[in-house]
């Protein structure tokens, strides 16, 4: 049995990229893959996974796709305003680069044996023993995501820069012991693992800073209620027990 | 939910956010998934305070797992909605849909 998914582009832009794709070969795992990406890489798969419509509608397509099913067909919108944040930030050639790694991490992630792009049509084929079970589309996007982020946190040659560290300090000042570890590693999971990747050290930097100023007010009101309200409750107790 | 108490905006994103995300229903997860999904820009602290102040009423639960790490082994906190927020959150619902019934909210008129 093969599964042929069809990925007809209607946007000019998009065709190009689907022109300019070629990739064959056994398939790796997810992990194999993604230790081989480079930075840049990385980087754009974890945009389009997070922000293209279109690549989240082509891992739809596929995880519909029931064992047996032969063809699904799949129309990419003509709104250009779809793409726009794509063809309007990105060089040609990193567009190129773009659909290569994202048809290359679909493929990887369905077992597929060879991807090509011809004209408007881009073919995913896969055989007997390597289709695998239609999966739910948020956790083929969830599989890459997690991939890279594991790939990142053992990767030696990547150097993560730290998070701001007076930024911390103070964000622990004002969070109470229960949630002091909680709300900063949070800050620093994301700092990492989707900050950086998308808008490079300086700008995750300003953003990290930015999170903590506008949560201190938030936090520090919550304390102010919950203590106002226990001096409140202390007093009225003290109030009914001196009555006896 | 006493009467006549509903939920507040932010209050019904956060918990529709838990409902999105199940299991996997962290901090960061949730500012994400609200960010995301309607491009508004959220403050962790404002999720935390948010995310208290739901649990205090009985709304939702936590529960303290180990960090990983990639964010300095410090600890997560998985949050679920419980039924009583479940509750909450229909209830709000209704009573939004209640007030817009036969409205035309584009033209503002009857």
């Amino acid at each position: 049995m093969k599964t042929k998914v069809s990925y007809i582009n209607s946007n000019p832009n998009a065709n190009l990229a689907a022109e300019k794709l070629v990739f064959s070969g056994p398939p790796k795992s997810l992990s194999e893959f993604a230790s081989s990406l480079t930075e840049d890489q990385r980087r754009i798969l974890r945009t389009v996974v997070s922000k293209d419509p279109c690549a989240s509608r082509l891992i739809e397509s596929y995880a519909l796709t029931q064992p047996g099913t032969q063809t699904v067909r799949y129309q990419v919108s003509d709104n250009s305003a779809d793409l726009s944040w794509l063809t309007g930030g990105y060089p040609r050639q990193t567009f190129n680069l773009w659909a290569n790694t994202y048809r290359s991490a679909v493929a990887t992630s369905i077992g597929a044996t060879t991807v090509s792009g011809i004209g408007e049509t881009l073919h995913i084929s896969t055989t007997d023993q390597q289709t695998k079970q239609p999966q739910p589309a948020s956790e083929l996007s969830v599989a890459v995501e997690e991939t890279l982020r594991v790939s990142e946190a053992v990767s030696p040659e990547r150097e993560v820069a730290p998070p701001p560290q007076t930024a911390c300090y103070l964000l622990s000042l004002v969070l109470s012991p229960r949630d002091r570890e909680v709300i900063v590693g949070d800050l620093i999971e994301e700092y990492r693992s989707y900050i950086i990747p998308e808008f490079g050290d300086r700008r995750a930097s300003i953003w990290f800073w930015t999170q903590t100023a506008r949560s201190v007010w938030p936090v520090l009101s919550r304390r102010l209620v919950k203590v106002i309200s226990g001096a409140a409750l202390a007093k009225a107790l003290t109030h009914v027990f001196k009555g006896f | 939910m006493g009467k006549g108490e509903y939920l507040g905006a932010f209050e019904q994103l956060v918990l529709f956010g838990l409902i999105r995300l199940g299991e996997n229903a962290y901090g960061m997860k949730i500012r994400r998934e609200i960010e995301a999904r309607t491009a508004r820009d959220v403050a962790i602290g404002a999720v935390y305070a948010t995310l208290d102040r739901l649990e205090v009423k009985g709304f939702i639960s936590s529960r303290d797992a180990n960090g990983a790490e990639c964010r300095n082994g410090k600890a997560r906190r998985f949050f679920r909605i419980e039924a009583p927020g479940i509750a909450a959150l229909n209830e709000s619902r209704d009573a939004l849909r209640a007030m817009a019934r036969g409205l035309d909210p584009a033209r503002g008129v009857a």
